[in-house]
């Protein structure tokens, strides 16, 4: 996504990894999507352009999937209830299975920007 | 009617020139022929035109295709230019027409001819968009459904033109696999992902099978370019393909509207010298006109100018090791019935009796043909790229055209005799009901 990032920084260094490594954990249990079934990338907007386009892009299985735990958070939402804990989302399944696409097409959207408003300089 | 009597009087010196000096027009191209270090064969002509065009000529036709990859080839076709690591498709568009380049992709049975013509001048970057195509496309599978969304157009308008249609059909009734392998994917291909045309890929972008055809190039540019890029090419020797037979057959295909018809032989492969002599047949026979007035010289153009709407034309297909010999029949059903008699007639009467005239004018004619291929950028690019994979070694126009001085007219009779005994190809497409068979046209 289009924000100034320190990913790269933290997860090159150990010291300030280990430092906010547990920070970031607690952050993830505290947005609380794990405890309806949901990865974090089923939480992007998929009314946004991008994210359709992205959509597209992953392969039918994993959006039928996606759907899949949409639809079981909203029922379990609606009833007030979490999964009991042994269902809860474990840590090494929650992959970005979408962001990389997404950046993709952030990525394809500002080359064609740039390109529709180049100036081409001849030598 | 001044004009009328300059034009006549220019041409008349001119053939005057042209019976004194035979081809003394044809200069020498100097076709420079080169193997990179990495063990692909580049070959370049300087013609110093403003254009120049680097082409890849990659054995990778329809031929290559396996029955359980059928139709591979057509996607890989459409998967060039497409995204890379280095760039993405629209990047590559956007630069090409900034630079005034084009891109195209082009696959025939034996062969993909990915090509670039541009600007002199601009032939490193265009050789790095080649070079793309090769090492770094992505074949993404959210690629796939585009292509073949283009995979199944390009089919549907091939099927819509009966000319193609036709064709395919004589040569998967000819040849059945191989060379018989239709050049566009259907339906029923088996071909369901990207990861299958990245195999593909991989197998046949090696440096035995692709050949760097240049033209108005420099020469040592395009190879030290080539040297650089292809550094870390595939040396896997290319599995040799199953060697053509031919078959023979019938095939019939109804549709409305106009009726085709393809009866063929087996014909030679291209650059033998049997090849030539058929040549020389082709044009003997051939029902086209060589003006727009008029109604042609020999026995079929005069036909096929009584039937209205109605074109004979023959053909002679040459490939690796085998080739295609034939004619093509279109019109109204009843007329394409009539001509395609006439057209055996002819064939057998060329097996016995073939006039002074006649050869000279057809000999004229096929020389004519063979100058001609050499003229454009595309089929120039073409013929070098067939002549090193078919033969490891190009034959220059001076060439091409003395090729037919050794034959006689027995040569062209004994040649159309040995055509007749093989066993027919015949494809009838269109009102089939009023189209012959190949057993009743007595051959």
């Amino acid at each position: 996504m289009s924000y100034p990032t320190l990913y790269n920084t933290v997860k090159n260094s150990r010291f300030l990894y280990g430092l906010l490594k547990p920070v970031a954990n607690y952050y993830a249990s505290l947005v609380g999507h794990r405890q309806l079934g949901l990865r974090y990338d089923d939480l992007m907007e998929d009314e946004i352009d991008t994210t359709k386009e992205a959509l597209k892009r992953i392969p039918s299985k994993e959006q039928d999937l996606r759907n899949f735990r949409i639809r079981s958070a909203y029922q379990l939402s609606l009833q007030h209830h979490i999964l009991p804990k042994e269902k809860w989302t474990k840590p090494e399944e929650d992959v970005r299975y979408l962001s990389p696409h997404i950046d993709n097409v952030v990525e394809e959207e500002k080359e064609r920007e740039a390109f529709d408003a180049i100036k081409v300089v001849r030598r | 009617m001044l004009r009328t009597c300059r034009l006549s009087s220019k041409f008349g010196s001119s053939f005057k020139i042209s019976l004194s000096r035979a081809y003394a027009s044809v200069a020498a191209l100097p076709v420079t022929v080169t193997k990179s270090k990495a063990g692909i064969t580049v070959v370049s002509v300087e013609d110093s035109a403003p254009a120049s065009s680097v082409s890849l000529v990659v054995k990778a036709g329809s031929r290559e295709e396996g029955t359980d990859n059928i139709g591979v080839a057509h996607y890989l076709k459409n998967f060039a230019f497409k995204n890379t690591s280095a760039r993405t498709a629209f990047r590559t568009t956007r630069e090409a027409e900034l630079l005034g380049g084009f891109l195209s992709a082009n696959l025939a049975r034996e062969n993909l001819i990915l090509s670039a013509e541009f600007l002199r001048g601009d032939l490193g970057y265009f050789m790095e968009i080649l070079s793309d195509i090769v090492f770094k496309t992505k074949y993404e599978q959210h690629e796939f459904p585009n292509i073949k969304e283009s995979v199944n157009f390009e089919r549907g308008a091939a099927a819509a033109i009966p000319e193609v249609t036709v064709m395919n059909a004589a040569h998967s009734v000819a040849f059945r696999h191989g060379l018989g392998n239709s050049l566009f994917a259907d339906d029923a291909t088996k071909v369901s992902n990207s990861s299958d045309v990245k195999a593909f890929a991989n197998k046949v972008y090696t440096a035995p099978n692709i050949m760097i055809v240049g033209t108005s190039v420099n020469h040592g540019e395009l190879l030290n370019l080539t040297d650089s890029l292809y550094q870390n090419i595939s040396h896997a020797i290319p599995s040799t393909p199953i060697a053509s037979k031919y078959f023979g057959g019938e095939c019939r295909i109804s549709i409305p509207g106009d009726s085709h018809f393809v009866l063929a032989f087996s014909g030679a492969p291209a650059g033998t010298s049997d090849y030539a002599a058929l040549q020389i047949l082709r044009f003997l026979i051939d029902g086209e006109k060589g003006t727009k007035w008029g109604e042609g010289v020999n026995v079929l153009a005069q036909r096929a100018s009584k039937l209205d709407d109605t074109k004979i034309s023959f053909f002679n297909a040459g490939y690796s090791d085998a080739g295609l010999f034939g004619v093509h029949i279109s019109g109204i059903a009843t007329s394409v019935y009539s001509a395609v008699r006439s057209a055996v007639e002819q064939l057998k009467h060329a097996a016995n009796k073939i006039s002074k005239d006649d050869f000279a004018r057809a000999l004229a004619k096929a020389r004519f043909n063979a100058a001609a291929a050499y003229e454009t950028r595309a089929s120039k690019t073409e013929i070098f790229g067939n002549q090193i994979l078919f033969s490891g070694k190009v034959t220059t126009v001076t060439e091409a055209l003395t090729q037919f001085d050794r034959f006689k007219v027995e040569d062209i009779q004994s040649i159309a005799a040995k055509v007749l005994k093989c066993k027919p190809t015949a494809v009838a497409l269109g009102d089939v009901s009023a189209l012959p068979y190949s057993d009743s046209l007595s051959l």
